[in-house]
């Protein structure tokens, strides 16, 4: 399962990578698992003009970037990672952006 | 007092900065925290497939346990979601089974994709510059444990030999021979070669735990570092009494050093508790204020013992062909010089005593007005002496035929010196310094007969291995 043609993502982890922080984009400080984050980038790519599809060269569906993506991420402290329990006792790694100040913050300052 | 305030605070936060920096990094190497374990509930035939798939996937991880624990779990996690989102889709159970993994790719491609995500440059810096961290506590520790275990020892030996007294049995002092330089330099040894192997060991298992990495694939690099270092330190850089066995246990530092990162180094290392930093940080207020207190009383760190600048035998035989009082056979050295060539009163004063410049024995004789122009070839020459610190009168080791150093007499001024180095011969002990010179008729004699004094090497492994006997 490979990722693109190669002509158009010189580095797939890359736009990966942007497309996993752009799903973090107007969440504030809420995280989200791995499943949820996909399903975030995947609606937004659907969402895009059917060139701009072709430009990210992605395969509908294709998640082997995806937690290279994330854990490179994390490992950049771009993103906080946490395990967190729902309502039926079962544990999921959640991740959420840091912020240089919290989003409350950012938004009283806005206001 | 504030430097030492400054040293024991500033000691002791970096112990328990270190400490907490190791056991940070041992949690990341255990075997995971709890949430790691599989949220996976399938079905039999599923859960195979997906527990073969996070086989494939883990074996090209490579990573600490407790990342490969959460990595398999996260995906074990994905693949639930994935695998029920299909099914909700219309999707049979094996068709949503091969379709979730399908999704995530190769399993061998997808383990070294994440691989390369946690195994960063910033979190290969990180973990050295944290391993040279811990290393630095590890050491730390270890030297304050060893010393604890060497004080705990000679506790115990001296009950044991205070014991086998009391019951008549006497033992042989082994301090007696050589000023305990034997004790004194094992003790050294050990307690460096313990500190070397705890601060490798914490340097190994912090920089694999800081950079996520197998402890063995960093290893490699603490050992040659640890076994430089250490190495040199032991062998090169510290300085104080020499034996064969303490030079023998610090010649094995740095194969301690390398034995310390492979050895074992999957287990965790033994868990430091408050107790043992209690103990550390009291240990290193009562070193420093032992240290304070030697350093305020003494300005020397010489070896050399014998007393302070004392007088030179002075001979009131009007012949001078013997020795005053009892015989320290001086014949040995030469003759004493013909009263004709060398009148009474031409040495008026002299002796012995730690040289600044250079940390040896300088050794002088004051010449009283008379001038020396019958003699050539002035020295002092050292010679082996019987023990000073025993009952009798000491004087020439009979059993030596030629003096183990000889320095030739510079004049200063008034006064004839010469510097030995006896802190950098082995087994050097007492020893008397006799000025001798070549007479008109060609032979060597005795000027004058110089103090005596006993010395013990003060040097490193290497100036030990040198040292002329």
């Amino acid at each position: 399962m490979t990722r693109g043609d190669g002509s158009a993502a010189v580095s797939p982890l890359a736009d990966e990578r942007k497309r996993v922080l752009a799903a973090f984009e107007d969440l504030g400080d809420e995280s989200l698992t791995g499943p949820v984050i996909f399903r975030r980038t995947y609606e937004r790519l659907t969402d895009a003009e059917p060139a701009d599809r072709r430009e990210a060269g992605t395969k509908p569906g294709d998640q082997s970037l995806l937690y290279p993506a994330l854990h490179s991420l994390e490992a950049d402290w771009m993103v906080h990672a946490s395990w967190v329990s729902d309502s039926n006792g079962v544990r999921h790694r959640t991740y959420r952006k840091r912020r240089l100040l919290p989003q409350r913050l950012v938004g009283t300052l806005r206001s | 007092m504030i430097g030492l305030l400054l040293l024991v605070v500033g000691g002791g936060a970096y112990l328990i900065a270190s400490v907490a920096l190791v056991r940070r990094s041992e949690r990341r190497l255990g075997t995971g925290p709890d949430e790691s374990g599989s949220p996976v509930a399938l079905g039999q035939t599923g859960a195979a497939e997906i527990s073969a798939f996070l086989d494939r996937m883990a074996a090209e991880l490579r990573l600490p346990v407790a990342d490969v624990a959460e990595v398999r779990a996260e995906l074990a996690d994905h693949l639930a979601d994935s695998i029920a989102s299909l099914e909700a889709e219309g999707f049979d159970m094996e068709t949503a089974i091969r379709e979730a993994l399908g999704r995530l790719g190769p399993p061998a491609e997808l383990g070294r994709q994440l691989r390369a995500a946690h195994q960063s440059t910033r979190r290969l810096l990180a973990g050295a510059g944290g391993g040279v961290f811990a290393a630095g506590g590890g050491f730390v520790l270890g030297y304050l444990g060893g010393m604890v275990l060497a004080i705990l020892g000679v506790v115990a030996v001296s009950a044991v030999v205070a014991l086998l007294a009391a019951l008549g049995i006497h033992i042989p002092s082994i301090l007696a021979n050589d000023n305990g330089a034997t004790v004194n330099s094992l003790l050294y040894a050990t307690t460096l070669a313990l500190a070397a192997a705890i601060a490798t060991r914490y340097a190994v298992r912090t920089s694999a735990g800081l950079s996520r990495r197998a402890p063995r694939t960093v290893a490699t690099f603490w050992a040659v570092a640890g076994a430089l270092v250490f190495g040199w330190l032991a062998i090169f850089g510290m300085r104080g009494p020499q034996s064969w066995p303490g030079v023998a246990v610090e010649l094995c530092i740095p194969v301690i050093a390398v034995a310390s990162a492979f050895v074992r180094i999957e287990r965790p290392m033994p868990h430091v508790g408050r107790w043992a930093l209690i103990v550390a940080a009291t240990s290193l207020v009562v070193l420093s204020l032992g240290v304070f207190a030697i350093s305020g009383s003494s300005t020397s760190g010489s070896s050399t013992s014998g007393g302070a600048l004392p007088s030179l035998v002075v001979c009131s035989e009007p012949d001078q062909s013997t020795s005053c009082g009892p015989d320290l056979h001086f014949d040995t050295v030469a003759p004493m010089a013909p009263a004709a060539w060398l009148p009474e009163g031409t040495f008026t004063g002299g002796g012995w005593g730690s040289d600044p410049a250079s940390g040896g024995t300088r050794v002088d004789d004051t010449i009283g007005g008379q001038a020396l122009s019958n003699w050539t070839d002035l020295r002092f020459e050292a010679w082996h002496g019987l023990p000073i610190d025993e009952p009798g009168p000491g004087g020439i080791d009979t059993r030596y035929s030629a003096p183990f150093a000889v320095q030739p007499a510079v004049l200063n001024g008034n006064d004839l010196t010469a510097v030995f180095h006896f802190e950098r011969l082995r087994d050097v002990g007492s020893w008397c310094v006799v000025l001798t010179a070549v007479g008109p008729d060609g032979h060597r004699y005795r000027l004058d007969d110089g103090g005596g004094g006993s010395s013990y090497f003060n040097g490193s492994a290497w100036d030990w291995l040198t040292a002329p006997q």
